[in-house]
């Protein structure tokens, strides 16, 4: 492995932890080996001197009886010497071949008393337990070592994903989605990550599409206006005619549906900012509907179509009163821009849920997907009447309001349903 | 009246100054915060027009520093920011109403008047507005025109009775949306022509005459003969 390799990998951060892991862990068993040693040499020496002792004092009361040194039992020695050492124990290890030896000098009536023990087979076994010891720690950290680099090197490299994928998502590809297998925390990060650069991708497309609808609704009155300032001025200037006020008027109507066209926007991103939520109010959805029903039957009529009212066990909601008024108000329009002549526009309420149905041609079942979509996820390049900026108020006031928006067939089997679940208060 | 008008854009505020001169009021018009500030101090105004966003010292902070100057003037603040947080802050800052820009100028005209009125407005105690040969009973809710009963809905009784109060102002629209449906935004369809076609039709039509007279890309006037 060259250093460059070495030092790449050593910056990764699970092998600093694994190596770190690695240090603490040989540190305690070297601390525990050592302790184990110290422990055992302390234990054999106190078991060798116990036994000497009790040696010497047998040997004394012997001796003061008469009696001479004891003659010593295998592995041991007794003898009476003359020596210009201390009293007290020692060991002796003169020759390393030779059999280690503990003894005990001691200063009697009767001369000086050397006992001595042979303790090679109590050293033997401390090595041999010694060198288990070792080849045991040598062993897990050569196991450990390895484990944790495996590891290190799964989990690198499963945050690795992670880490390209975003650097995709960075790169502006927001379509990348990370797949991590299993079900640790770092898939749950994956999942996390997916599911913000999904949101962020459907923001972006809506950002797009919207864009391109508030294009298509800008140019169609300014081409309008220009139209009508255009003529009024080749008027003026090659026919020498005043302009009259009808077509001043025309202009400064065209500018006022470009003004609406920006106040909507404006409120689109205030609304989609989650703004207006601290002012939610309690709204009961009979009142609502009643009052929309009052203020809009009269526009309907003059379609020559109907609106009809439903109401049925109707819940109070939280919300924005002028919100869900702007929201029914648009859905009526949409209605009555695709709907069938002399067709009756219904509003129904029914528990938390309001309905707004037309007897139009509908939406065919395979296309409502797509047509929600459009809404939400801004898919369609299509530039349909009528999913411009009104039905994007609508989408934006339900999330708002936490209300689920479904498409289905009219009351009948025919026409566009509108369906509007408002959580009831105990669920929020 | 005596207005005051802070506006610094160099082709608005002339606008302005020419056009409420021309609806006959004496008017000051300042460019600069500042300016305007000492102006009101020394002088009463009627009405204060205050752009939000002026060198100097802005339209919000002008206004700030009058009340606590205890000049009680109605002030109306002209905005390019169009949202609602924004409303709330001029509101809360003593202004009396908030006009986004672009806006037409029969509004602004419109909404200075009904702020000069606000003051003694504990809108007429009366059960009866008259008005020409109309007659609107508050109490009983009906309504008579030459001594005979025009059947209005709740709605169209509610807009000629705003129609009534403001005899040959211009109401724009909004204004109307505001009063009569208490909406602060534009429905996109068509509510207020329908029910001003209704209540023509109700009013109007039976008795060969107009008074309601509509002022294209403004508003409505009503104007009893």
């Amino acid at each position: 492995m060259s250093s460059n390799r070495l030092s790449a990998l050593l910056r990764l951060s699970a092998v600093r932890q694994a190596f770190w892991l690695l240090a603490l862990f040989s540190t305690i068993t070297l601390i525990a080996w050592g302790g184990t040693y110290w422990f055992m040499q302390r234990e054999i020496l106190r078991a060798v001197d116990a036994r000497l002792a009790a040696r010497m004092e047998a040997a004394i009361l012997m001796m003061d009886a008469g009696d001479t040194l004891p003659r010593p039992g295998d592995d041991q020695t007794a003898a009476i010497v003359t020596s210009a050492e201390l009293d007290g124990f020692r060991s002796l290890d003169t020759d390393p071949s030779g059999p280690d030896m503990r003894y005990l000098l001691r200063t009697t009536e009767h001369g000086r008393v050397l006992l001595g023990e042979n303790i090679e087979r109590q050293e033997e076994l401390r090595d041999i337990l010694s060198v288990g010891m070792q080849l045991s720690l040598l062993a897990t950290l050569l196991a450990t070592a390895i484990a944790a680099l495996w590891l290190a090197r799964r989990g690198q490299a499963r945050l690795n994903v992670v880490s390209a994928g975003l650097a995709q998502v960075a790169e502006g590809r927001l379509d990348t989605r990370i797949t991590l297998e299993g079900q640790d925390d770092l898939s749950l990060l994956a999942k996390r990550i997916n599911a913000t650069t999904e949101r962020l991708d459907n923001a972006m497309a809506q950002m797009r599409v919207q864009s391109s609808n508030i294009a298509h609704d800008l140019r169609t009155p300014l081409a309008r206006l220009r139209a009508e300032i255009e003529t009024s001025l080749i008027k003026a200037t090659e026919q020498g005619r005043a302009v009259s006020p009808e077509e001043l008027g025309a202009a400064l109507e065209q500018i006022d549906r470009i003004t609406g066209t920006f106040d909507a926007l404006l409120r689109l991103a205030r609304i989609e900012s989650g703004a207006g939520r601290e002012a939610f109010a309690s709204v009961d959805l009979k009142d609502l509907v009643e009052s929309v029903a009052e203020t809009f039957s009269a526009v309907v009529e003059d379609r020559g179509q109907s609106l009809s009212v439903e109401i049925e066990d109707a819940r109070e909601i939280r919300g924005d009163r002028d919100m869900l008024i702007q929201l029914l108000a648009n859905l009526i329009q949409n209605a009555l821009r695709h709907g069938a002549e002399e067709q009756t526009i219904t509003l129904r309420v029914h528990g938390p849920q309001l309905w707004v149905s037309d007897q139009g041609p509908g939406i065919p079942l395979d296309e409502r997907k797509s047509v929600l979509r459009t809404l939400y996820r801004g898919e369609a390049s299509r530039q349909g009447e009528g999913f411009g900026l009104g039905l994007s108020l609508v989408r934006a006031i339900a999330e708002l309001h936490g209300a689920e928006l479904t498409l289905s067939d009219g009351p009948e089997g025919q026409g566009l349903s509108v369906r509007l679940r408002f959580p009831s208060l105990t669920e929020l | 009246m005596r207005l005051l008008v802070l506006e610094d854009d160099a082709a608005l505020g002339p606008w302005i100054d020419e056009g409420l001169r021309d609806a006959g009021h004496v008017v000051d018009l300042f460019t600069d915060g500042r300016d305007a500030v000492i102006a009101a101090m020394g002088q009463s105004y009627d009405v204060l027009v205050l752009d939000r966003m002026v060198p100097g010292l802005d339209g919000l902070s002008v206004l700030k520093s009058l009340r606590q100057a205890k000049v009680t003037a109605p002030a109306i603040f002209l905005t390019a920011l169009g949202e609602v947080d924004d409303r709330v802050e001029g509101l809360r800052a003593g202004g009396d109403d908030y006009l986004v820009k672009p806006f037409a100028f029969s509004e602004l005209l419109a909404r200075i008047e009904v702020l000069v009125r606000r003051p003694g407005a504990t809108e007429e105690q009366t059960s009866q507005l008259s008005a020409g040969d109309i007659i609107l009973d508050l109490h009983k809710r009906t309504c008579h025109r030459q001594d005979r009963p025009v059947d209005l809905n709740p709605k169209e009784f509610l807009l000629l009775e705003v129609f009534m109060r403001s005899e040959g102002r211009v109401q724009t629209r909004a204004m109307l949306l505001e009063r009569v449906w208490s909406m602060n935004f534009d429905p996109t369809t068509s509510v207020v022509e329908t029910h001003i076609s209704r209540l023509r039709g109700k009013i109007e039509k039976p008795f060969g005459d107009v008074l309601i007279r509509t002022i294209r890309g403004s508003g409505y006037v009503f104007e009893p003969t």
